[in-house]
């Protein structure tokens, strides 16, 4: 074996060494603050990992998922960028062809337009091209999702669309634990892996909050791993399959009509890819009726995945399916018309009184 | 046993601000420096750490309007 392959080896060993999902204690943070503390913990471990990205520096990220990174690591590892996504994203593909593990920021997942090329001609292809002699170890991540009047341009989820092109892992953490630990996974991972924050899950005091936003996070060093769905609400009448904020109100929905004998199982996907077909199957088969709520656009995205997954596991699995999802359609900035079209607790309610009929 | 106050965010301190954030829960043992609540006022956001260890006891609800200066919990 060369020495190469050695070290990588040795070096795989010492990242899968972090303890896996261990109990959560008492300190609680916001998944803003458990981002950060994943980044810094692994820039403390690794001289190769640094950030990079719009305002990720003085500022700490708009979203606050760099905060205080530059105070203790300094200019030359958290990297603020001029306005040019392609050129700073081409950047942090270099460096991790070059064995670094660059952390880009790209400010809003919906300014993907202007440096997709960047993300799926190479970030994401490069691995293949090389027949996997070239490892692309870098994390994109992003602010996703709406719900604050934002409009049509910086509200949208898409994790649909970067896990319909092949060759990134895809995570969206929902809260402040799978935050950290998907983070410490997401940079110790040797593929590229795009990491999907909403907006409305980092506990921001300055943003409308969700309790679930802030919550017990361990100390210590640990990871999720990528791929893993959770359940995170044990039920038996109907199965919702979700992810990222939707999670937050599927169980206050879950938790809501519980007391008239609704019995919701609510399985959060955490992963998109690779995405937990298993954990889908298991619970469909379980409750027999399933309703995915995805804030991403309906059609030809994860919604209809999910769908088709459970359908060729066993196409007589589901008494019932539906959908919570945004209707194809730019999102509008009025606050009244955001809403009519957000996957609400008030849409989600009425999805689940609708299966448990069938 | 030590005071924790709503920190002063402005030059004259005279505009009200939001505990935004409670990280803690009212009777839980802390330590020193521990993030214990995030304030807000007018848009910008600041932690409150714990001055010491101790059983922390707090004084106002989350979302409340705080004058700068106030009491906000106190450490046991």
């Amino acid at each position: 074996m060369s020495t190469v392959a050695e070290n990588a080896l040795a070096e795989a060993a010492v990242r899968a060494a972090l303890p896996v999902e261990p109990p959560a204690g008492n300190r609680k943070l916001n998944t803003a603050k458990a981002i950060q503390e994943a980044i810094g913990a692994e820039m403390e471990h690794d001289d190769c990992v640094f950030v990079m990205g719009e305002d990720v520096g003085a500022y700490g990220g708009i979203f606050s998922s760099t905060t205080g990174l530059l105070e203790r690591f300094g200019p030359q590892r958290v990297i603020d960028t001029p306005i040019s996504e392609t050129a700073f994203i081409g950047l942090g593909i270099g460096a991790a062809v070059e064995g670094m593990r660059p952390v880009v920021e790209l400010m809003f997942v919906d300014f993907m337009g202007v440096c997709l090329d960047q993300i799926y001609n190479h970030m994401a292809k490069i691995h293949y091209e090389s027949g996997g002699n070239v490892r692309v170890p870098m994390v994109l991540m992003t602010a996703t999702g709406g719900g604050y009047s934002d409009g049509s341009q910086h509200s949208q989820s898409l994790w649909g669309t970067f896990a319909h092109l092949p060759g990134m892992k895809v995570v969206v953490p929902s809260n402040p634990y799978d935050a950290k630990g998907l983070m410490a996974a997401a940079i110790r991972s040797d593929d590229p892996v795009v990491y999907m924050f909403h907006k409305g899950v980092m506990g921001l005091a300055w943003m409308a909050k969700n309790k679930r936003s802030i919550g017990a996070v361990p100390e210590e060093d640990y990871v999720v791993p990528i791929g893993k769905a959770k359940v995170v609400r044990e039920g038996t009448d109907v199965t919702i399959v979700t992810l990222s904020l939707s999670v937050h109100h599927s169980m206050d929905v879950a938790e809501k009509l519980d007391p008239e004998g609704i019995s919701v199982e609510v399985l959060d996907l955490r992963s998109v890819v690779p995405l937990d077909r298993e954990a889908v199957v298991a619970s469909a088969a379980k409750t027999g009726r399933v309703i995915v709520v995805d804030e991403d656009y309906q059609s030809f995205g994860l919604s209809g995945e999910i769908a088709a997954t459970i359908a060729e596991h066993d196409p007589a699995l589901l008494k019932s399916f539906s959908r919570v999802c945004m209707p194809d359609a730019p999102i509008p900035y009025a606050r009244e018309l955001e809403y009519a079209v957000l996957p609400t607790p008030a849409r989600i309610e009425a999805a689940v009184r609708t299966a448990v009929q069938a | 046993m030590s005071d924790v106050f709503f920190p002063k965010m402005t030059g004259d301190g005279a505009e009200n601000g939001v505990l935004a954030t409670w990280y803690v829960a009212d009777g839980e043992q802390v330590k020193a420096e521990q993030l214990l609540a995030e304030v807000a006022l007018d848009k910008v956001d600041a932690e409150v750490l714990a001055p010491g260890d101790g059983v922390v006891r707090l004084v106002v609800e989350e979302g409340a309007e705080v004058a700068q200066g106030a009491l906000i919990a106190r450490l046991e």
